[in-house]
């Protein structure tokens, strides 16, 4: 095996390796609550935003 | 419902000029479709078959599916942060650059100015605009995201930043050009190394204009419409990082049996079976999330759109891979399947859920009711029949195609010559123009209805400007 064979072999297993920790840290139990809350939060009423030209933007 | 959203008029804008631009182009089509059965309407040069294809698909890409996709993304990235956008000023010059690159773009592929990119076709001065109007975009999105309030991201804002990442690299890298002249350039790749960047290019626009941002309004818009939250955010944002991590290296499935490598051939057709499953997961996300509440389908006029829509994404997906298979793509590249196929997700997934969401939209922003429900229904019905009957017929129309050219006598010769063929696509072709008259008028209620339920009525408050007094006081 070439050395670019093995570097492509190895990008790939890295990239494999993050894409199983994705899977992992989003369907973990313990997060379960944190990960689904967005989609309850989204269906609030829509908070007025403050004024484009104000400083309260941070959060 | 408080609304102070600063966007409103951009969003309006864009909303109202990516209509314009579906109109331009499903027009374009049509003569497209007409010319199939009557060539003698290919007038002059600007009206020939192979300026106007462009035209069209480059006026519904980029016109029409782009300024949906800009408006949508500024009012989610403004509701989904809770931060007004970072540099509104930028996003309204973005609005007037976008209508001159548009028409300017129209004029010069009209004038056969034409790199012979698919999808790619714009010469170097419009993709230097392009690219400007892109990094104006960008700026928005990730300024916004950068100062936002609401600190877990929704995962229609994953889609949108996944949108803004993968147009700008593919785009970028395959419009790399040596320019001759002010009109003329030569792509710096060459032979099959062009072919290869070319669809890794060609297929990732798919990903990135008609999957990522279109999805992004799916998400959002179907539980903003029904009141229901979506069944499972975690399966979404596992569904976005599948797409993100195997959509890159399907693009060599448009080269199936060519001399492009074979194992690059084979990796892209691994990768377009593997993209089966994220994109079933929002679609079955999009069902469960309606479990129980089926009834809000003959209800709310705007699940219609939705459900629908996200069935014909989940058809669109199923089709998309299968013909990388290379027996399948054997006996059906090059023959109508293909634009029955594209023309499903466009006609079907995109345009309706662009559609629903624009209508959702524009009731927000103006803070009254649609127009007309019924008009929005007709609109529902003409757009659906007039897309089934489009595609179905376009299928059908390239599996005989394909049957015809490879139909060989007991001898080994061929059974059919070429034109054999061709007669053979009249019927087809005269039923697809049909269903593409029936979408036009679908699409022309659509416009109706939206400009009427977008015009500001006399005596009436936008809920923005309430808001802006609320706050002023």
């Amino acid at each position: 095996m070439t050395h670019r064979a093995l570097a492509y072999l190895l990008f790939t297993l890295l990239l494999a390796g993050v894409f199983a920790w994705i899977i992992a840290y989003y369907f973990s139990r313990k997060r379960y609550d944190r990960v689904e809350a967005p989609k309850h939060r989204m269906l609030a009423d829509d908070d007025p935003l403050p004024d484009s030209t104000g400083s309260r933007r941070e959060g | 419902m408080a609304n102070g959203a600063r966007s409103d008029s951009i969003v309006r804008g864009f909303a109202l000029s990516s209509v314009f631009w579906l109109l331009v182009g499903l027009g374009i089509g049509l003569w497209l479709a007409a010319e199939m059965i009557y060539p003698a309407l290919n007038l002059a040069p600007w009206l020939a078959f192979g300026r106007l294809r462009v035209v069209h698909t480059n006026g519904l890409i980029f016109g029409f599916t782009l300024a949906g996709i800009f408006a949508c993304s500024f009012y989610m990235l403004e509701k989904l942060t809770r931060t007004p956008l970072a540099f509104p000023g930028l996003a309204k010059a973005q609005l007037w650059l976008f209508n001159i690159a548009i028409a300017l773009a129209a004029l010069s592929l009209f004038a056969g100015l034409n790199t012979s990119k698919e999808y790619s076709e714009l010469e170097w001065p419009l993709d230097i605009v392009v690219v400007a109007l892109w990094v104006m975009f960008a700026a928005n999105v990730m300024g916004t995201l950068v100062k936002r309030r609401e600190k877990q991201m929704y995962v229609s804002l994953w889609f949108i930043v996944g949108c803004v990442v993968t147009v700008a690299v593919v785009y970028i890298l395959n419009n790399l050009a040596v320019p001759v002249s002010l009109t003329k350039s030569y792509s710096v790749y060459a032979g099959v190394n062009d072919a290869n960047v070319q669809w890794w290019f060609g297929h990732n626009a798919v990903a990135s204009v008609f999957t990522f941002p279109i999805l992004a309004m799916f998400y959002y818009f179907l539980p903003k419409s029904t009141g229901l939250p979506i069944y499972s955010h975690r399966l979404s944002i596992i569904a976005f990082w599948s797409l993100i991590f195997g959509y890159l290296w399907t693009g060599a499935h448009h080269l199936m049996l060519t001399p492009v490598p074979e194992w690059i051939q084979t990796v892209a057709l691994a990768f377009s079976l593997f993209l089966i499953a994220p994109s079933w997961a929002s679609v079955l996300n999009g069902f469960y999330t309606m479990n129980g509440n089926w009834d809000k389908m003959k209800s709310n006029y705007l699940v219609k759109f939705f459900i629908l829509g996200i069935t014909f994404y989940g058809l669109q997906t199923i089709q998309g891979p299968t013909q990388a298979i290379r027996a399948l793509s054997g006996h059906l590249h090059f023959t109508e399947y293909i634009p029955g196929h594209v023309h499903m997700g466009t006609m079907g997934w995109v345009t309706m859920i662009i559609s629903a969401s624009m209508y959702f939209m524009m009731t927000k922003i103006t803070g009254r009711e649609i127009h007309s429900v019924k008009l929005a229904n007709l609109h529902f019905w003409l757009i659906l029949v007039g897309q089934l009957m489009s595609t179905a017929t376009l299928w059908i129309a390239g599996i005989v195609q394909g049957a015809m050219w490879k139909a060989t006598n007991p001898d080994g010769s061929l059974m059919y010559n070429f034109l054999d063929s061709v007669a053979a696509m009249y019927p087809f072709w005269a039923v697809r123009l049909v269903g593409g008259l029936l979408y036009f008028a679908g699409i022309a209620v659509f416009a109706y209805n939206l400009y009427m339920t977008s015009r500001p009525m006399p005596g009436t408050e936008s809920p923005a400007s309430k808001a802006a007094k609320f706050q002023a006081a």
